[in-house]
């Protein structure tokens, strides 16, 4: 999975933090999970997505928006 | 339809080459730009440096340059190519040390790397304004010099041929740094017209020293303009301060035309009447009569009154004129420059102060 936001953000998968926007190539196993953009001074992206064995998720179109 | 918008897109490139080329340089940057926030990495670094291209160059405003090569270091970074980053990062700061990167866009992997390398190269800039208008003395010219790390720097003011005039400024700069100058040379007497070099210049002989960078100021030494001479108080705002005249004329006239008759008619008229003698007293004393009227109202005579209801106007106007006369002393005393600044340069190195 890939993931890009603007403003960066700190990019959390179920839960477990990953690091800061952006992300390439993050891997995920299949499945639901949920996934969270953060930021302080902005409201955080949240959406649950679900990834099918073998496919390449890109969200790279995130805008932080701020409180 | 198609074919009349690419024919009119040619028509407009060849009739303006240089805003098609600019256009096509921003369209590469916001492309690019648009790459890499898509995580399209090879695209966006394939495009950036497109749009820095040879062909591109001074197509692009600096602030466009340093955005095209901030983008191509954090695409670089993010692609496991930090040396190339690092290198892009490098010509930002050579480009306008005081640029920085965007820290709502670019995360702290990336501001930390372009903070590092800033530390590490040396540059300097100078920025002026591009007309000073100043009075000597009083008002002051303000260049601003930075630097991306802490440098020693002379900034010095000379004559296009190399003549020294000024020392402005030697000392360290951390960041930035206000040089001013008063428009005088060393000796203190005032600059006259001419072009000047001011330059910034390292003070250092070092082989990674930056290079010093210099800007063409344009000076011209004006007169000042003096104020006019208020104009003179005059009728009929002023009450006349001496006799007509008319009147004294009017009387003398009056007399003699009497007189004349006087002598003359009784001839004319009654020819072989007596009293011929009288007639000649009384011609003489009518035309006295005149005579005196003229005496009595001669002209020129000064109107006392008129002249004191007259005196605060002429007070007010000679305070005016005193006014005048003092700001106008002023004004050729003070010494007015006009500076016009050319657009900035990088200097050899063989003239940086050691």
């Amino acid at each position: 999975m890939s993931i890009n936001a603007i403003p960066w953000g700190s990019v959390y998968l179920d839960g477990r933090p990953m690091g800061n926007t952006p992300q390439l190539d993050l891997p995920v196993p299949p499945g639901q999970h949920k996934l969270r953009v953060e930021r302080q001074g902005y409201r955080a992206y949240e959406r649950v997505i679900e990834v099918a064995p073998g496919q390449r998720l890109r969200i790279t179109d995130i805008t932080l928006v701020e409180r | 339809m198609k074919r009349v918008a690419i024919a009119l897109a040619i028509f407009l490139a060849l009739a303006h080459p240089r805003d098609a080329l600019a256009q096509t340089a921003r369209d590469l940057v916001s492309q690019g730009v648009r790459a890499y926030r898509a995580l399209e990495y090879d695209a966006a670094v394939a495009l950036l440096k497109r749009s820095l291209s040879e062909d591109a160059v001074g197509t692009l405003s600096t602030a466009e340059r340093a955005q095209a090569l901030t983008y191509l270091g954090a695409t670089e970074l993010f692609r496991g190519r930090r040396d190339s980053a690092a290198l892009a990062f490098s010509d930002v700061v050579l480009l306008d040390p005081r640029y920085r990167p965007d820290e709502l866009i670019f995360p702290p992997q990336v501001t930390n790397l372009f903070q590092e390398v800033r530390q590490a190269t040396k540059t300097v800039a100078l920025s002026v304004p591009p007309v000073t208008e100043l009075r000597a003395r009083g008002d002051r010219f303000t260049a601003r010099v930075f630097t991306s790390s802490l440098a020693e720097v002379a900034v010095t003011l000379a004559r296009d041929d190399g003549t020294p005039v000024r020392e402005l400024y030697t000392g360290p700069v951390a960041d930035s740094l206000a040089v001013t100058w008063d428009g005088f040379t060393a000796s203190g007497t005032p600059v006259p017209s001419g072009r000047y070099i001011l330059r910034v210049a390292p003070r250092t002989e070092a082989a990674n020293a930056p290079p010093a960078r210099q800007v063409t100021l344009d000076i011209d030494q004006r007169a000042a303009d003096t104020l006019p001479w208020p104009p003179a108080p005059t009728s009929p705002a002023l009450l006349p301060e001496r006799t007509p005249s008319g009147p004294a004329v009017r009387s003398l006239a009056a007399g003699v035309v009497a007189a004349a008759a006087v002598i003359a008619l009784p001839s004319i008229i009654a020819r072989n009447s007596g009293g011929n003698d009288a007639r000649f007293a009384v011609g003489a004393a009518v035309g006295a009569a005149g005579v005196v009227g003229f005496i009595t109202q001669r002209p020129g005579r000064p109107l006392v009154q008129n002249i004191r209801a007259n005196a605060p106007q002429r007070d007010a106007w000679m305070k005016r004129v005193e006014t005048v006369k003092a700001e106008n002393a002023n004004r050729r005393a003070t010494l007015r420059i006009v500076i016009r600044a050319e657009p900035l340069a990088t200097a050899e190195r063989t003239g940086s102060s050691p």
